[in-house]
């Protein structure tokens, strides 16, 4: 009932597992345990992760920046405002790449860029993944059958050939390559769902829940999803880091969008003058190592507060 | 019974601690097992009989220690003799039986292996001598085809048949004592009858003291000799088996043998059946007992006494005893 | 059977598909040719070992399983045939409590949802109305229906499956399928869920179907029972009769292994143990499914399959030598 009478039961096993709560006729009145709620214990837990909220501060400076930075650092990214190669000093803080265009301003603008197409990408990676999952798991014998062929199937494409096949065939645009990222990358989340849908679904929980009158949409999305959920978020937090990645792979080899700054295509335009230049792909590389690792550190952080076994300490 | 006993327990007090608090889950238990003898220690889910079967054989959980009191097995205080005497006794001079036969077996191993390496390194067998001696072992357990058997792996047999090599391998160096935690709990009922009456035939033929730990007053009074009731990390009542079945001093043991329900056969069974006795409300929590006796708030005979003052450890009979005020009065149905 | 009877199985039979084998398609046999009459306001028993079927049957009954031959009718309608929402609209009148208190509870829903859920899935009553049935269930169940906000974990052993029973009941069934309702729970428990449970039928006129491994619960709560062995009924008879003057020699050794509290004289050496565990469901024996462990077994039995006949009425055993065989069990001998 208490946290403290809880984490007895499961620190003495088995044995003093029942018998927490009083019980007889007249239970749980007198010692009214305060309602829980367990949404409030995950941000609890969360918050008191110092790894993981190092990191949700870091993306949030980075969020926050890409939103309001353009708008403080009136400079275009486009617009060559020194000489070429320009080292990091008091005019360019950053330097300039090699048509003379400021590197601080690419950064910033082009943070937007590859957090949206990291987002979105991330979203339709769980999407399917999800979807496919689910009917998998849930439905089983020839519907599992054929849908896990289908996994298989694109598990054994490169996915960054596949992906390269798909931006070059349609326009190399930013929803686009959201897509294209997408589309190659959400077989492990089906897997993953897969495997929580055939757990769940003999639980006793859910045939109560299919005696009571419960329809397959009702015990999929509403019954087994929620509980199969936690392994899923943390699934997708990572998703987005992977995305990220991926964009700027794309980017660097020269499909990304032309007509939009991100950091994947700084680092790409400027990768012959490494050696000379170091500037100008170390900067938009740090803010790319830095998203992704903060993300990381996020999802690390959510599956340790979805974890019930930590939970109560 | 013989003039030293083999096990005795005094005082006993195990303690977890939870990061906020010390809270005793056993609380000033005792008792005696003599050589050859069996017994029965019963009660509910979380009295602390399993604890106090960890702690004889000194495996108590991390989190878990030994507060005070002793556990003298053959005249060694087992909290003093250290982690390689221990080592020594465990499964040499006593051994365990677990509930679920199938977690205590190791997969990747065959059944041969695993008993085969209790001897070898107990006993210094050598690898033909020790395979010989599990066969025996196999075959004192009534496995059939112990010699094909030997080469299995545990999933290969039936949880009878697992549990039956539990007992083997527990039975390996003749072991002065075994405890067997609900060793039949995860098992049939026709199977946990052969499982009762092996171990019977076994203690008869090796003179092993058995302690058994059930939540099945039926099992005590099947197995046991001396019985021993555990609430809520108390004894409550301890004595012969035959006595505290047939005269149980303690209102617990009491409500516990009349909510158990009972097989009436032939001529009894006409007739409609009686409603159960109730033990009403649950164990409350661990470290939210009343001051006095545990019971208290459940017992249908307590009062302000029982409820403030600790019971008396009231000695009923010669050998029987039970931790109550009121042991004199009989329960008002 | 009289036309009184609520639930009306016959011929029940539910294969699981096992793999194959040598080229041959293989299926678990766990139900095999079951038929049952349940009258209302009764409660009908299955007692077996692991394995033998009953909780499949159970779980049939609730259509939670495919039903590979036979018919299922409550009051009337042929369950067995109806199929998605045909049958959806039926659920109210047939609920199921669990063995297992702890999986059986949505651990992210509150108890009232929990109790509510079958009223909100099939649309039973207003809102408001709804809310006092949780109240009333709860209460009647036996717990404060202020417990309605709480979460499953903040519950104990015996108060979760409290909240199963109110949750079965809140649809007002005619039929409670109870699945090994109490042997997760503590025995001062098991009693405090009995003795509800038997007070629950008598006050709300309920059927229930009672499935258990447990000899001495069935006697205690059930009017009729049937014993269960790999898939078969091998004995069926009023409580009375088969406690009475049980005829199979599979009943007889459920009967001789099950434990008293009763202090015992002596030792029982001459107990009448079957050697063994059930075969494999996958490959059933051809004759008789207990010849392989009956001590009274002859080639007759290994060969061929003893029907169900009826010795007295209502009592239905299904062994060759039913009429002959001495009984092991001295209690049963008296009453012969």
């Amino acid at each position: 009932m208490t946290s403290r009478s809880a984490s007895l039961a499961a620190a003495s096993g088995p044995e003093t597992a029942p018998a927490s709560a009083p019980q007889g006729p007249s239970p749980a009145a007198g010692t009214t345990p305060k309602p829980d709620r367990p949404l409030l214990d995950t941000c609890r837990m969360f918050a008191r992760n110092c790894p993981a909220m190092t990191g949700l501060v870091l993306l949030a400076t980075i969020v926050l920046a890409t939103l309001f930075g353009p708008g403080l650092y009136g400079v275009d990214p486009f617009s060559m405002v020194d000489m070429p190669f320009a080292p990091p000093g008091p005019d360019c803080l950053l330097g300039t790449d090699y048509l003379g265009r400021d590197i601080l301003a690419g950064v910033i603008v082009g943070g937007r860029a590859t957090l949206a197409v990291g987002a979105s990408a991330a979203a339709i990676t769980v999407l399917i993944g999800v979807v496919i999952g689910t009917f998998a798991g849930y439905f089983g014998g020839w519907v599992d059958a054929v849908l896990m062929k289908v996994t298989e199937f694109f598990q054994i494409l490169p996915t960054l050939l596949f992906a390269m096949v798909l931006v070059t065939i349609f326009s190399s645009s930013l929803v686009t390559i959201a897509i294209a990222i997408g589309a190659v990358s959400w077989t492990a989340t089906a897997r993953l769902t897969r495997a929580e849908f055939i757990r769940i679904r003999d639980l006793e929980y859910v045939k109560a829940a299919r005696t009571a009158g419960a329809r397959d949409f009702y015990l999929m999305f509403r019954v087994i999803l929620p509980a199969a959920l936690p392994p899923i978020i943390v699934a997708a937090a990572l998703a987005v880091g992977i995305s990220i990645l991926f964009e700027a792979g794309l980017s660097f080899l020269g499909l990304g969008d032309p007509n939009t700054m991100s950091w994947g295509m700084i680092i790409g335009q400027n990768r012959d003058y490494l050696l000379n230049a170091w500037w100008t792909v170390t900067f938009p590389g740090i803010a790319i190592f830095l998203t992704v690792l903060s993300i990381s550190l996020i999802g690390d952080g959510v599956n340790d507060a979805l974890n019930p076994r930590l939970r109560r300490r | 019974m013989g003039d030293e006993p083999l096990l005795e327990v005094r005082d006993l007090v195990v303690e977890v601690d939870t990061g906020k608090t010390v809270l005793p889950v056993i609380d000033g238990v005792s008792f005696i097992l003599a050589k050859g003898r069996t017994l029965g220690i019963v009660g509910e889910s979380g009295c602390g009989k399993s604890m106090t079967a960890l702690a004889v054989m000194q495996l108590l959980p991390p989190g878990f220690r030994i507060a005070s009191g002793e556990i003298r097995f053959c005249g060694e205080d087992l909290a003093r003799v250290g982690e390689r005497r221990l080592r020594a006794l465990r499964g040499n001079d006593m051994s365990m039986i677990f509930q679920e036969p199938m977690t205590s077996l190791n997969p990747v191993y065959t059944v041969g292996d695993q008993i085969g390496e209790t001897l070898r390194l107990h006993q210094r067998l050598g690898a033909a001598a020790a395979r010989q001696r599990t066969i025996e072992l196999l075959r004192s357990v009534h496995i059939p085809a112990a010699e094909r058997r030997v080469d299995d792996y545990p999933h290969q047999l039936s949880g009878g048949m697992r549990q039956r090599v539990m007992i083997a391998m527990a039975l390996a160096c003749r072991p002065k004592l075994i405890i067997a935690d609900e060793p039949t709990t995860a098992l049939d009922v026709t199977v946990q009858a052969q499982i009762f009456r092996l171990l019977e035939e076994l203690r008869e033929e090796t003179g092993t003291a058995i302690i058994l730990i059930t939540h099945d007053v039926g099992a005590v009074a099947e197995m046991a000799d001396e019985v021993a009731v555990f609430y809520a990390g108390k004894r409550a009542e301890f004595g012969p088996v035959d006595t505290v079945l047939s005269r149980a001093a303690h209102p617990y043991t009491r409500g516990l043998m009349a909510s158990t329900p009972r097989l009436r056969l032939g001529p009894a069974a006409a007739g409609a059946e009686p409603a159960l006795k109730e033990i009403a409300g649950v164990v409350p929590p661990l470290g939210e007992f009343e001051p006095g006796c545990r019971f208290s708030p459940r017992c249908p005979l307590a009062d302000l006494r029982c409820r403030d003052v600790p019971p008396p450890e009231e000695t009923v009979d010669r050998d029987h005893s039970a931790l109550c005020w009121k042991t004199g009065l009989e329960l008002v149905a | 059977m009289s036309a009184d009877s609520l639930l009306r199985v016959r011929d029940l039979a539910v294969h699981f598909p096992a793999g194959h084998r040598n080229g041959r398609r293989l299926f678990v046999h766990a139900v095999d040719g079951v038929s049952f009459d349940v009258k209302r306001g009764t409660t009908f028993g299955i007692v077996g070992e692991s394995g033998s079927g009953k909780s499949t049957t159970a779980q049939a009954v609730m259509r939670l399983v495919e039903i590979t031959a036979g018919e299922i009718e409550l009051g009337g309608v042929p369950l067995s045939k109806l199929k998605d929402e045909a049958l959806r609209s039926e659920r109210s009148r047939f609920q199921m409590i669990f063995q297992d208190p702890f999986s059986s509870l949505d651990p992210r829903r509150r108890a009232g949802a929990a109790v509510r859920q079958t009223l909100d899935l099939l649309g039973v009553g207003d809102l408001k109305r709804r809310d006092e049935t949780v109240a009333e269930m709860l209460t009647a169940v036996g717990l404060h229906p202020s417990a309605a906000r709480l979460y499953p974990h903040q519950f104990s052993g015996g108060q979760r499956q409290r909240l199963c029973i109110a949750r079965a009941l809140a649809s007002q069934p005619e039929l409670v399928v109870c699945d090994e309702p109490v042997s997760a729970l503590d025995v001062a428990i098991q009693a405090q869920i009995l003795n509800l449970l038997r007070r629950l039928q008598r006050e709300q006129f309920l059927t229930y179907l009672f499935i258990s491994h447990d000899l001495a619960v069935v006697q205690n709560i059930c009017d009729e029972v049937a014993v269960m062995y790999l898939g078969e009924f091998v004995e069926k008879a009023p409580t009375d009769a088969i406690f009475g003057g049980a005829r199979h020699p599979y009943t007889w050794s459920l009967m001789a292994a099950a434990l008293s509290p009763e202090p015992r004289e002596g030792r029982r050496p001459d107990r009448f143990i079957v050697a063994g565990e059930p075969p494999s469901p996958i490959d059933p024996p051809a004759g008789c499914r207990f010849s392989g462990r009956c001590p009274f077994a002859t080639e007759r039995c290994h060969r061929e399959k003893p029907a169900l006949r009826e010795l007295a009425p209502g009592h239905q055993v299904a062994c060759h030598y039913a009429e002959t065989l001495d009984c092991p069990i001295p209690a049963l001998r008296q009453a012969a």
